[in-house]
């Protein structure tokens, strides 16, 4: 049998248990959990700090650094180009339709991503944007291509946001050509699910899915993705699409916090 | 060790990713002192590297001090079964225990979430076993120079 010393494993299991059902309880991880967010952040900025000390002493590392800003410029006025194109679509599927009021303008808060998860179960990111910043819980997080997810704990001076790919992330989405909806929830291995797809839906492989706008996180006509297989499961009333995101959150460096 | 492990993990090591399987280096340090240090090594590595995770992860806290605490248990009952200086049995002892740990972080994440859709045979196959193929194949480059340190430093405590 094995021979692990009773009381020692007491203590720690019933240490777990402790953490695992008292810290769950909303208030009390949420402070502890914003408190760490900063301290984890501390340490993220200073190993950062330290890697751009040995890229500029590296050769080359000013045109890496300049190319570096030159593409995040490229990237975010193609978001805006999409942006300017999505709201031009908007308007003349509607125009005459419906007295139809323009999207307020939105402003933003660029953010650096400083961390990742580092377990398979979650998908989520660590920015250096937080409470001080004006970042605030709920916040959609945009990249240039698309959707990201959304601000799920705040410290004040980092964030945590949760991917449209972790299996806790749920968003509104309708595909572009047929205007239908459904729930965008995400899966392990990186892409995401739509389910609630009408069985008489004529959705195919690389429909473009973007955000519905219902609720109050994502604003409308966000890009979040694109159709990578359609199927149905088996005693289930509806079709579901496994939806490619249009961003590679694998290797996303810069976010906008969306308020 | 495993703090080392997890920072590397939070900056470098997750843009390594295959599939949608980031490499789980914590999970390899559980797994590699379990089976070859017995089971209360195994239990109390496990329990510091799922506690780093829970601080660095937005998953449900203590899930990971819970199921890594296990897993390096399990791995501690592995350890007086199986002959170990194997490469094929270490790969296979590997890959069933990182099954283990994911099956048992989805089965807790299933019970305390209401919220998660996913369900098993779908985690199975979309992530689970690719995860463990990529953690085993991972432990035949990380092991050999672990054991290779443990045997240097023999007499100072490993983690």
């Amino acid at each position: 049998m094995l021979k692990v010393r009773k009381s020692h494993l007491l203590i720690s299991f019933l240490l777990i248990f402790l953490a695992l059902f008292t810290l769950n309880s909303k208030k009390i991880a949420t402070v502890s959990r914003n408190s760490l967010i900063d301290f984890n952040s501390a340490g993220l900025k200073a190993l950062d700090g330290i890697s751009k000390s040995v890229k500029r002493i590296a050769p080359f590392a000013s045109l890496r650094e300049e190319n570096r800003i030159l593409r995040a410029r490229t990237e975010i006025l193609t978001r805006r180009i999409h942006e300017a194109e999505l709201f031009r679509y908007e308007n003349e599927r509607l125009r005459g339709l419906l007295d139809f009021k323009k999207t307020a303008p939105y402003t933003s808060v660029a953010a650096q991503v400083i961390g990742r998860d580092p377990t398979n179960w979650s998908n989520s990111l660590i920015i250096d944007k937080g409470l001080m910043h004006g970042v605030r819980q709920n916040m959609a997080i945009l990249s240039p291509n698309g959707v990201v997810g959304r601000v799920l704990e705040i410290g004040r001076y980092s964030s945590k946001i949760l991917l449209i790919t972790d299996t806790n992330s749920k968003v509104g989405v309708v595909i572009e050509r047929t205007r239908e909806g459904g729930v965008l929830v995400g899966r392990p291995d990186g892409k995401c699910k739509m389910i609630y797809i009408a069985l008489d839906s004529d959705v195919l492989p690389g429909d473009k899915v973007i955000t519905a706008g219902l609720g109050s996180v994502f604003p409308k006509n966000i890009p979040v993705g694109e159709i990578a297989k359609v199927g149905k499961e088996p005693g289930r009333l509806y079709k579901y699409a496994i939806v490619k995101p249009a961003e590679n959150l694998s290797r996303l460096e810069v976010v906008l916090c969306i308020k | 060790m495993l703090f080392t492990g997890v920072i590397l993990e939070v900056t470098v090591l997750n843009r390594i990713e295959i599939f949608g399987a980031k490499p789980d280096i914590l999970l390899l340090l559980t797994i590699f002192t379990g089976l070859f240090f017995g089971a209360n090594k195994g239990f109390e590595a496990g329990m510091v590297s799922g506690f780093l995770y829970d601080i660095f992860t937005i998953d449900i806290f203590g899930i990971n001090t819970l199921v890594y605490s296990l897993t390096g248990l399990l791995a501690g009952f592995l350890n007086t079964k199986f002959f170990k200086e194997s490469r094929v049995m270490l790969l296979f002892l590997a890959f069933f225990t990182s099954l283990f740990s994911m099956t048992l972080h989805f089965l807790f994440a299933k019970f305390l979430s209401k919220s998660l859709y996913l369900n098993l045979s779908e985690y199975l196959k979309v992530s689970a076993v690719s995860i463990g193929v990529y953690t085993a194949l991972a432990s035949l480059i990380i092991f050999p120079p672990l054991l290779a340190f443990y045997r240097l430093n023999e007499d100072e405590d490993f983690l």
